[in-house]
């Protein structure tokens, strides 16, 4: 049972990463790889604010929320926009993110060190029992913040002008154009949304459990595999597919080890992509015409 | 010798609930040169696709050289003597023309990864070279032959693609719109060559909007509208006949 | 003086993995983050069998060739039915599970503390341990893995592979096996990146999966897109700038621990002012459109 909570603790923290990149690659169409490294960026933000600048935690966190917005913002307005001007294809931004997250992770190490740190206030809480397990109040926040950001941004997309906006540019950019829709301003507003909540789950688990500066390219690569099993482009099957990878590591973990987590995970990975692309809710996308 | 080198029968072909083809059946004798012809959406491109194998048909069968080949690889097929060009004119553009030519070329000495690590292509190269330009000259393309190829004229890389179909030495050719988009002096030049071909052993089976082409070139006419064939036979008869007129009005 | 040789020597060993590299990811197109995975596998190999079977290096220099041609056989065939994006997505994948059975099987790996003591290679009895020894030893092993792919990308073969980067239906519409190509492609670029590792593995005496992460796989792919996807000669300029830029802010006076981040940062931003300015780099035709 303790491995099912397990599994749902950090299914929530995959599906909200998820989701998050999921906001980003919706409207933009490539794997912006630096999310990772906006994530982890996320956790520091909130390490400056709370320990370095002593704010109180209700100041702290979503101030570093919102300054890890801008940091996703301010990529897409200082690198990824002027590519795409330029005429750059999905494998160039591809690879512009990927020296992107080297930089960013690395200015990470520079500023803080590379050692473990954590959010954690006090001693580690012995968590309470439920259902036979024990589960600690910051593991309740997350699986709760992830339920609540789910259905928030469910709602963002399905009743917000800029929620409908993204959907339109998402499924035909051209069409949306014709209709008026600025399809700039979508992706400003994905990229701060996407990377807001992912500033939110790296704070989830500094609190939880810790943080370094490589955490994010672990819960990047999760939250791409949580998006493609549960497919792309649906955000009940991202939560889904977050949920179900977590489910299914935690129980590996169980069988085998926990060492095999990773690649268990890609091996799940490896899988979709070459069985069933599209994930469980997905579309599936031809790649080559004749 | 066989009396027919290419044969489909009853090939079918559904997207999405519409059959691009719907039971067409076709046969094709050698050193013939013979048009598809029909209004857009007739599927007149998916059967090229499909008879060259880069779709699968639903039901049916094709035949080439008396092999069935319904269910082979486009690569495999292709190797059996058949060679195409494309609607969309595909070319590769960073390659210069004379390399174009030579990647049509089978087989050559160094294509294998240990050939070309071990074996003396250098030599077998320049033979290639010789035989690749002769198809230029041929084409009147030899002066561009180190120019890329996504630097020539619309016309000039229809003229490329031809010469690579035929420095692939194929015994058929499926042109999809040879003469489309392509300037008069260009289109005289590319009836003119397709003329040759029957001569040099070669069939062409070939898809084509524009009718007086069709009307100069062919020996045989197959009319395709809404996936099925509603006329073949020789132009005279096939131009007069009422359903294809209709076909096209409509 | 000691400490130029050590910086040829990497750059040396850095040239074969980056021009093997550039097969796969400038030629044929394949983009993949997935060469410290063979890299690694080559070191491995020849470390293991050096320290438990007391092997000579030049039989467990073919032998790492060979596992690492094997595991990209076994690796390419599934992957390559997969395009752009989704093929990066898929190698990523294995580099990091590559990186996690290097951590975890410990027995074997010895885990994150790695292998230490490694022997070093004898040639007619002399134990190769001077600096300029290794420097012959792998300048040589570069320029035999150089001409090798020289022929490779010269020959009707290095066409195909251009082709298929370009247009894989037109290619296959001549008869061309378009996967084929990119199979043996992926297998000759991993077994070559094995040499590379096996060097690694020889000279530094120690190995340890911290040298074999998707870090390094986007370094070496950082030495490929600045020298020029598509270029060999790219691969050499792009080895000698990457390798030795960083190396000389050392001589500046920055601490190591640092300088390792500041190295990345670096290498992390030529990537991005290449996309911006020259996807296809200095010297290279192919700008991943």
């Amino acid at each position: 049972m303790q491995f099912v909570l397990n599994g749902l603790i950090a299914g929530s923290i995959y599906a909200l990463v998820a989701l998050s990149f999921a906001l980003i690659y919706i409207p933009t169409r490539f794997f912006h790889f630096a999310h990772g490294a906006v994530f982890a960026w996320g956790a520091y933000f909130g390490y400056v604010c709370s320990v370095l600048l002593r704010l109180p935690l209700w100041v702290a966190f979503p101030l570093a929320v919102g300054m890890t917005a801008m940091l996703g913002v301010g990529l897409e307005v200082g690198i990824y926009h002027p590519l795409r001007r330029r005429g750059a294809t999905g494998l160039v931004l591809l690879l512009a993110s990927l020296g992107l997250y080297a930089v960013l992770q690395n200015l990470i190490s520079l500023l803080f060190g590379d050692e473990t740190k954590s959010l954690r206030t006090g001693e580690v809480a012995e968590g309470i029992a439920l259902f036979g397990a024990r589960i600690t109040p910051i593991q309740l926040w997350t699986i709760f913040a992830s339920l609540a950001s789910f259905v928030f941004v469910w709602a963002i997309l399905k009743f917000t002008k800029f929620g409908k906006s993204l959907r339109a540019v998402a499924s035909d950019p051209e069409l949306a154009l014709v209709h008026g829709v600025d399809s700039g301003r979508v992706v400003l507003g994905a990229f701060a949304l996407g990377s807001g909540l992912a500033g939110l789950a790296a704070i989830l688990v500094a609190l939880d459990v810790d943080m370094t500066p490589t955490m994010g390219l672990n819960a990047l690569m999760m939250g791409i595999v949580a998006m493609i099993v549960g497919g792309i482009g649906s955000v009940p099957g991202t939560m889904l597919g977050g949920l179900l990878l977590g489910l299914a590591q935690h129980l590996g973990v169980w069988k085998i080890g926990s060492e095999w987590q990773d690649a268990i995970a890609f091996a799940i990975l490896l899988l979709f992509l070459l069985l069933r692309p599209q994930g469980f809710f997905g579309r599936r996308v031809r790649k080559v015409e004749v | 010798m066989n009396e027919v080198i290419l044969e489909c029968r009853n090939l079918i072909k559904t997207f999405d609930g519409i059959r691009a083809v719907d039971g067409v059946s076709l046969t094709v004798a050698p050193q013939q040169i013979v048009a598809i012809i029909g209004p857009n959406g007739a599927g007149k491109t998916t059967l090229f696709n499909l008879i060259t194998g880069f779709l699968t048909p639903d039901a049916g069968s094709i035949y080439f050289k008396g092999r069935n080949i319904t269910k082979l690889p486009p690569n495999k097929i292709a190797q059996l003597g058949l060679a195409r060009t494309f609607q969309d004119l595909r070319l590769i553009h960073r390659l210069t023309v004379l390399e174009n030519v030579l990647l049509a070329r089978p087989n050559p000495l160094g294509e294998t990864w240990y050939g070309a690590i071990f074996a003396r292509w250098q030599k077998s190269e320049l033979k290639e070279r010789e035989i690749a330009m002769q198809w230029l000259q041929f084409v009147g393309l030899a002066s561009q032959a180190n120019e890329l190829a996504g630097a020539l004229s619309y016309g000039q890389q229809k003229l490329l693609t031809l010469a690579c179909c035929l420095a692939f030495g194929a015994d058929l050719l499926l042109l999809d719109e040879p003469v489309s988009g392509v300037a008069p002096a260009t289109i005289e030049q590319l009836v003119d060559y397709i003329r040759q071909l029957p001569k040099m052993g070669k069939t062409v089976v070939f898809i084509e909007h524009n009718l007086e082409v069709v009307k100069q070139l062919v020996d045989w006419v197959v009319v395709m509208d809404e996936g099925k064939v509603i006329s073949e036979g020789k132009w005279d008869v096939v131009s007069q006949d009422a359903k294809v007129l209709e076909a096209y009005l409509a | 003086m000691e400490y130029l040789l050590h910086i040829f020597i990497l750059i040396g060993i850095y040239i074969i993995a980056a021009a093997s590299l550039n097969l796969v990811a400038g030629y044929a197109g394949l983009l993949s983050v997935a060469h410290a995975a063979f890299y690694g596998v080559g070191a491995y190999v020849v470390a293991l069998m050096g320290l438990k079977l007391g092997v000579s290096f030049w039989v467990s220099l073919p032998c790492a060739m060979l596992a690492a041609a094997l595991l990209g056989a076994v690796v390419a065939m599934p992957s390559l039915r997969l395009h752009d994006d989704y093929f990066v997505l898929a190698t990523f994948g294995l580099q990091v599970i590559a990186t996690s059975v290097m951590n975890n099987l410990v027995e074997f790996t010895g885990g994150p503390l790695g292998l230490p003591g490694i022997p070093q290679p004898t040639l007619f009895g002399i134990t190769l341990s001077a600096h300029w020894q290794m420097l012959l030893l792998v300048w040589m092993l570069a320029a035999l893995s150089f001409w090798v792919l020289c022929r490779l990308v010269r020959a009707p073969f290095g066409r195909v592979l251009r082709a298929i980067r370009e247009d894989e239906v037109f290619t296959q519409s001549f008869g061309k096996s378009v996967t084929g190509f990119k199979v043996k492609a992926f297998v000759i670029s991993a077994a070559l990146a094995a040499v590379a590792g096996s060097l690694h593995a020889v000279y530094i005496t120690f190995i340890d999966p911290t040298s074999f992460t998707v870090q390094e796989s986007i370094f070496m792919l950082a030495i490929v897109i600045v020298g020029g996807a598509g270029n060999l000669w790219g691969s050499v300029i792009g080895a000698v700038v990457l390798v030795a830029l960083p190396e000389l802010l050392r001589f500046v006076g920055l601490p190591s621990a640092i300088a390792a981040n500041v190295r990345q940062i670096l290498y992390g931003s030529l990537l991005v002012v290449m996309m911006l300015w020259r996807p296809q780099g200095l010297l290279g035709e192919y700008r991943f459109d």
